[in-house]
C-alpha cells in the first residue's frame, strides 16, 4: 500500500492498531462495503501474525473483488495482476473464474494457458468449468501462439485444431469442407457449439428459419457476440437497424454488420449513424457527406438532396457544392423545394419554372410528363400555397399552369377534368376543345362524360344531351351522379323534342328518364307523362290524377308549379293541359302545410327557371294561395311562407296573407317590419312613424336577445337609406325542388358570353381586393371574417352566381347581405349603386373564400 | 412514406406498373397486417408511392420526406449475407473491434 493511501484519514476511514478480533471485524466490514484494498491491508495485517485459514480466505476474496473491480473500470492487465497475486499469496488457482475473459481481452496471459495445456494437458481437467473456459480461450488464441500446442496430442486440442479450421473455411466461403470439418467435431465436446454456430451460420441465406432455430439452442459461450449479431442478420431489414441500436456492444454490432456483407467503410458508416446524435438532421448530412462514395451517383442525389431540405435556407448555400456532379435541373429543384419549405413561395415559383426548362432542354420529349408535373405542382400542389382544386375558385395564374402543364402533359386526366370544369363555369370559348380532348383520351370515363353532358344541358342541346347521356348509362348506370345528370340529359331532349313537337323523341326521352326508376325523378315523369298526353289528345295518365288527388310528394301546389313551370318551359298552351286534366282536378285553394311544403324549393326553382318563367308560373296560383289560411301556423312558419312568396314576387299573395297575420300576431315584430318591407318597396318611401316603428323593433329585439331580428333591421335600414329603390327581401331555399323535376339545375337565362363576361368582371374585382386588401378603393383594411361565413360563403357562391346571371340582381343583394360579414356588406353599400352589387359581392365573397385559409393561418 | 419505395417492394426503378403491383402482393403475402403490422403499413406506403407512373413521377420529383439513419442503412444495405472470416471472428472477439 502507498503511504498516500494509508494517510486517507477520514476519506478512507481506515484506523490503524487494535486487538485481533476488531482488525478482523473491520477487515470484514471494508470487504461487505466493497473497500477491497482496505480489506487487503487490513488481512494482511492479521496474516502477518497468525496465518489462519478464514483470514486467508478473508484476503483472496478480498484480491477477487479489487480485481473484479479493476476490470469492470476497463483496466483488464491491472486485474490480471491483482488475480495473479491472489494465486500467489492466497494459494488459489490462477486460471479460474473471470481470468480467462480478461486473458482473452487482454492477450496478457495467453502464453499462461499455452504453457498449462503443454504441462498439464486440457483433457485432464477435471474442473468441467475451468476446462471449458481453457478451451475457448485456445480457440481464439492468434495462429502463432496456437502453432506453439502444434506437438501437444492432447484429444481437446485436437478438436480445438478441427473447429478453427472448420471456422477457417467457413470463413474463406469454403462451405463444404467447412461442413465436413465441423461434422467431424464431437457432440460432447467443449467446442460442440462451434459446429452448430457454423451450421446456423451456413444457412443464414439459404434457410434463415432453420438458422434462427439453431441459434435460439445454442448455449452460452465466449461466441455469444456471434449469435447475437447472426441473429440480428437474419431479421427483416427494417428490423435490423433497430436491433442494431440496442445491441450489447460494438462488437456485436461490428459482427452483426459483416455478417450482413457490409464493406468495412460501409461498417465504419453504419456504426456512425447508429450514434443517437445522428437523428438530427445537421449531424446526418455530415456522416453522410463522409461517406457519400458508398452510394451510386442518383441515389446520392436523391438523399442529399432531401437531406439539404432539412438545413432550410442554409441549405440553398450548400447546393452547388453538394449538387456539382447533378444536372442543372435538379440543382434548380433542389432549391426550389428548399424555397418552398421556407414559404418563399415566388422564389419556389421561379426555381420550380427553371428546373422545368432545364429538364425539357436537357431530355426533350422524354421528359414531358416531369415537366408537365412540375407545372401541375406549381399551380396546385406547392407547400403552403393553398390547396384550391375548386375549378371555379382558380385563379388565372393557376388556370396558366395548368394550361401550360398539359402543353407537356396532355393526357393527365386530372388536369383535363379541372380545366374542363373551369371552363364550363368561366370560359366558354375554352371548352370545346377540351371536350374534344376528354372524348379522344378517356371515351368512356364518367366525369368527362358528366362534364360534357353538363355542357349540353347548359347549352341546351336536347340531341347531344340524348347521345351522351346514352353512353354515360352505359360505362356507369350506377353511380347516382351519373343517373341525375343522364336525367338532366334526357329532360333537355324531351324539352328539346316537345318544342319542335317531335312526340316519338320525347317519348323516348320520357321512357328513359321512367326506365331509371329514380324516385326523385318521379315527378318529372309524372309531368312528362301528363304533357305528352296533352300534346296527343290523350286523357291524363291515371297515376297522374290520382297522384294529384293524393297530395303527395312535397305538396300538390310545388307539383302544379313545376307543370306549369315545365309546360312553359316547353312552349305547350297551359289552356291545353288544364283542359286534358279537367277543372275540378285543380282544387279552387290550397291547405297551409301545402304552402309550408313548398318553402324550402322556392329559391332553387327561381335559380333553375329564372324570375320570368317563375312569375308566370306563380301567377296562375296566386290568387289560390292569397286565399289561404295561415292562421294554424307558427309565426316563424308564417313568416317563412311570406318570404318566400316575396321572393318569387308574388306581392298579392304577400299583402293578403301580411294583414292576416297582423291580424292574428298583432304588432309581431317580424310582420311589422315585413310589412313596411313591402310597404317601402310598392311606394318607394316610407314615413317618419313608419322609421319609428322600425328602430323600435330593433330596440325591442335586442332587449329580447333576439340579434337577428335587429341585425336584419339595422341592415335593411342602412340600405333604405343609401338607396331608396330598396324592395324585396326573401328567403334562401334548398334543393326541395330537386325531388320533383329531376335534373335541370344549369337552365340559365342569360346567354354563354354574359357568364364569361360576369365571370371575367369578377377576376378583376378578385385581383384588385388581393392587391388593395379592402373594399371599394377605401383604405379599411376588413377583418377576417369568422370560419361558418367562410363556409356558408362556399356554399351560397354558385348559387347567387346562377341567381345573378338570371338578372334577380336584388335577390342576390339581399341574399349577399346575410351571408356576408355585416361590416364588408356596409362598406360594400356605401361605395356602390345597385346595380354593381351583385358583382362586387361575387367578387368580394370569391376573395374571401381565397383568402380563407390564410386567415385560418393567421387565426391560429 | 418509405425513403425508397423500390427497396422496400424489392424492385427495380425501370419495373412497370404490373411488375410494381406482382411485387406488392407478394410482399403483402410476406408481412400481412395481422402479423408484421408496421411492415404491412410501409409496403402499402411505398405501393402507394410507385404504384403508376404519375405517382412515381410525383414521388421522384415532389417528395420531401427526410431519409433517416435507418433509411440509409436499408439503402446501403447489401443483397446477401457474407462469411465471416476466422481472423475478424478473433479479432473482435478479444475485444479489439
Amino acid at each position: 500500500m502507498s503511504k498516500h493511501r494509508h494517510g486517507g484519514g477520514a476519506k478512507s476511514g481506515r484506523q490503524a492498531g487494535g486487538s485481533p478480533e476488531e482488525r478482523e471485524r473491520r477487515a470484514r466490514a471494508f470487504l461487505e462495503n466493497g473497500r477491497f484494498r482496505d480489506a487487503i491491508e487490513e488481512f494482511k495485517a492479521l496474516l502477518s501474525r497468525d496465518p489462519r485459514e478464514e483470514w486467508k480466505e478473508g484476503l483472496a476474496r478480498s484480491y477477487a473483488g479489487h480485481a473484479e473491480a479493476l476490470a469492470e473500470k476497463g483496466m483488464v492487465e491491472e486485474a490480471l495482476v491483482v488475480w495473479q497475486n491472489r494465486s500467489r499469496i492466497c494459494g488459489k488457482p490462477l486460471m479460474e473464474g473471470p481470468w480467462f475473459e480478461w486473458v482473452r481481452a487482454s492477450k496478457s496471459g495467453e502464453g499462461d494457458i499455452v504453457d498449462w495445456v503443454l504441462r498439464t494437458g486440457l483433457f485432464s481437467e477435471k474442473d468441467p468449468e475451468t476446462a471449458k473456459n481453457i478451451a475457448w480461450s485456445l480457440f481464439l488464441l492468434p495462429d502463432a501462439l496456437f502453432a506453439r500446442l502444434g506437438q501437444c496430442r492432447d484429444p481437446l486440442v485436437e478438436v480445438c485444431r478441427q473447429a478453427r479450421e472448420a471456422f477457417r473455411h467457413y470463413g474463406l466461403g469454403e462451405r463444404e469442407s467447412a461442413e465436413e470439418l465441423s461434422g467431424r467435431i464431437p457432440s460432447r465436446s467443449p467446442f460442440a457449439p462451434v459446429r452448430f454456430l457454423l451450421r446456423a451460420l451456413l444457412l443464414l441465406d439459404k434457410a434463415p428459419d432453420e438458422s434462427a432455430g439453431i441459434l435460439a439452442r445454442l448455449p452460452s459461450t465466449p461466441l455469444d457476440p456471434v449469435v447475437e449479431a447472426a441473429k440480428i442478420a437474419l431479421l427483416p431489414l427494417r428490423q435490423r437497424f433497430r436491433a442494431l441500436e440496442a445491441a450489447r456492444d460494438v462488437s456485436v454490432r461490428r459482427l452483426a454488420l459483416e455478417l450482413m456483407g457490409f464493406s468495412e467503410k460501409g461498417v465504419d458508416f453504419v456504426l456512425e449513424i447508429l450514434r443517437p446524435e445522428a437523428r438530427l438532421p445537421w449531424e446526418l448530412f455530415q456522416a453522410f457527406m463522409r461517406h457519400r462514395d458508398l452510394f451510386s451517383r442518383e441515389v446520392r442525389a436523391a438523399i442529399l438532396g432531401r437531406l439539404l431540405l432539412q438545413r432550410g435556407r442554409a441549405g440553398a448555400e450548400e447546393i452547388p457544392r453538394v449538387l456539382s456532379d447533378r444536372p442543372e435541373w435538379e440543382r434548380k429543384k433542389a432549391l426550389a423545394q428548399i424555397l418552398e419549405l421556407s414559404n418563399d413561395l415566388s422564389g419556389a415559383e421561379s426555381a420550380w419554372k427553371e428546373a422545368a426548362t432545364f429538364l425539357h432542354k436537357a431530355e426533350g420529349v422524354l421528359a414531358g410528363k416531369e415537366v408537365g408535373a412540375i407545372y401541375r405542382h406549381i399551380a396546385l400542389g406547392m407547400v403552403g400555397r393553398k390547396k384550391e382544386h375548386t375549378a371555379s375558385l382558380l385563379t388565372p395564374a393557376q388556370i396558366s399552369y395548368l394550361k401550360k402543364s398539359r402543353e407537356f402533359d396532355p393526357m393527365h386526366r386530372e388536369t383535363l377534368v379541372l380545366l374542363t370544369k373551369w371552363a364550363l363555369e368561366k370560359s366558354l370559348k375554352d371548352i370545346d376543345p377540351l371536350l374534344r380532348e376528354g372524348m379522344k383520351y378517356y371515351p368512356d370515363d364518367p366525369e368527362l362524360l358528366r362534364l360534357r353532358l353538363r355542357h349540353y344541358i347548359q347549352a341546351q342541346k336536347g340531341g347531344e344531351c340524348d347521345r351522351i347521356a346514352r353512353r354515360l348509362m352505359a360505362v356507369d348506370p350506377q353511380t347516382p351522379e351519373s343517373r341525375f345528370m343522364a336525367g338532366g340529359g334526357w329532360n333537355v331532349f324531351f324539352r328539346e323534342s316537345v318544342i319542335k313537337r317531335s312526340l316519338p323523341k320525347a317519348k323516348e326521352a320520357h321512357l328513359r328518364i321512367k326506365a331509371m326508376g329514380e324516385s326523385s325523378q318521379s315527378g318529372l315523369v309524372r309531368v312528362q307523362a301528363l304533357l305528352l298526353a296533352v300534346l296527343e289528345g290523350a286523357p291524363p295518365p291515371e297515376d297522374v290524377l290520382r297522384f294529384l288527388s293524393e297530395k303527395k310528394q312535397g305538396g300538390s301546389l310545388l307539383f302544379r308549379v313545376i307543370l306549369d313551370l315545365e309546360t312553359l318551359s316547353c312552349r305547350i298552351d297551359r289552356k291545353r293541359v288544364v283542359k286534358t286534366l279537367g277543372k275540378g282536378v285543380f282544387p279552387p285553394f290550397y291547405t297551409a302545410s301545402e304552402l309550408l311544403d313548398f318553402v324550402p324549393a322556392a329559391a332553387t326553382l327561381l335559380a333553375a327557371y329564372g324570375q320570368e318563367t317563375m312569375a308566370e308560373a306563380m301567377g296562375v296560383h296566386s290568387s289560390a294561395i292569397a286565399k289561404v289560411d295561415l292562421s294554424g301556423l307558427s309565426p316563424e312558419e308564417n313568416r317563412k311562407v311570406i318570404e318566400a312568396l316575396l321572393l318569387l314576387g308574388d306581392i298579392k299573395s304577400v299583402k293578403s296573407h301580411l294583414k292576416r297575420a297582423l291580424k292574428t300576431h298583432k304588432n309581431h315584430p317580424e310582420f311589422v317590419f315585413l310589412n313596411l318591407k313591402v310597404k317601402a318597396a310598392l311606394d318607394g318611401v316610407l314615413s317618419q312613424d313608419d322609421l319609428d316603428r322600425l328602430y323600435d323593433i330593433v330596440d325591442v329585439a335586442e332587449a329580447k336577445g333576439n340579434h337577428d331580428l335587429s341585425k336584419r333591421v339595422d341592415g335593411w335600414l342602412d340600405r333604405y337609406f343609401e338607396n331608396e329603390d330598396d324592395d324585396d327581401e326573401f328567403l334562401e331555399g334548398d334543393d326541395g325542388a330537386e325531388e320533383i323535376f329531376g335534373g335541370d339545375p344549369f337552365a340559365s337565362s342569360r346567354g354563354e358570353s354574359e357568364a364569361a363576361d360576369l365571370d371575367r368582371l369578377i377576376d378583376r374585382i378578385v385581383d384588385s381586393l388581393r392587391r388593395t386588401n379592402n373594399v371599394g378603393g377605401g383604405d379599411s383594411i376588413l377583418p377576417p371574417p369568422p370560419p361558418e361565413v367562410i363556409e356558408s360563403i362556399r356554399e351560397q357562391y354558385p348559387i347567387l352566381r346562377t341567381l345573378l346571371l338570371n338578372g334577380e340582381d336584388d335577390v342576390v343583394i339581399e341574399l349577399m347581405k346575410r351571408v356576408l360579414p355585416p361590416e364588408m356588406f356596409k362598406e360594400m353599400a356605401r361605395d356602390l349603386g345597385r346595380e354593381a352589387m351583385g358583382a362586387m359581392g361575387l367578387g368580394l365573397m370569391k376573395w374571401i373564400l381565397e383568402e380563407g385559409d390564410l386567415w385560418k393561418k393567421k387565426r391560429r | 412514406m418509405p425513403f425508397d419505395p423500390y427497396r422496400v417492394l424489392t424492385v427495380p426503378r425501370t419495373a412497370t406498373d404490373a411488375q410494381i403491383r406482382e411485387a406488392y402482393l407478394a410482399r403483402v403475402r410476406e408481412c400481412p397486417p395481422d402479423r408484421d403490422p408496421e411492415a404491412f403499413e410501409e409496403v402499402r406506403h411505398a405501393y402507394e408511392a410507385v404504384m403508376s407512373l404519375e405517382r412515381r413521377i410525383e414521388t421522384e420529383l415532389f417528395d420531401t420526406t427526410p431519409p433517416a439513419p435507418a433509411d440509409l442503412f436499408v439503402v446501403l444495405s447489401p443483397p446477401a449475407p457474407r462469411p465471416l472470416s476466422f481472423d475478424r471472428l478473433r479479432i473482435l472477439l478479444r475485444g479489439n473491434p
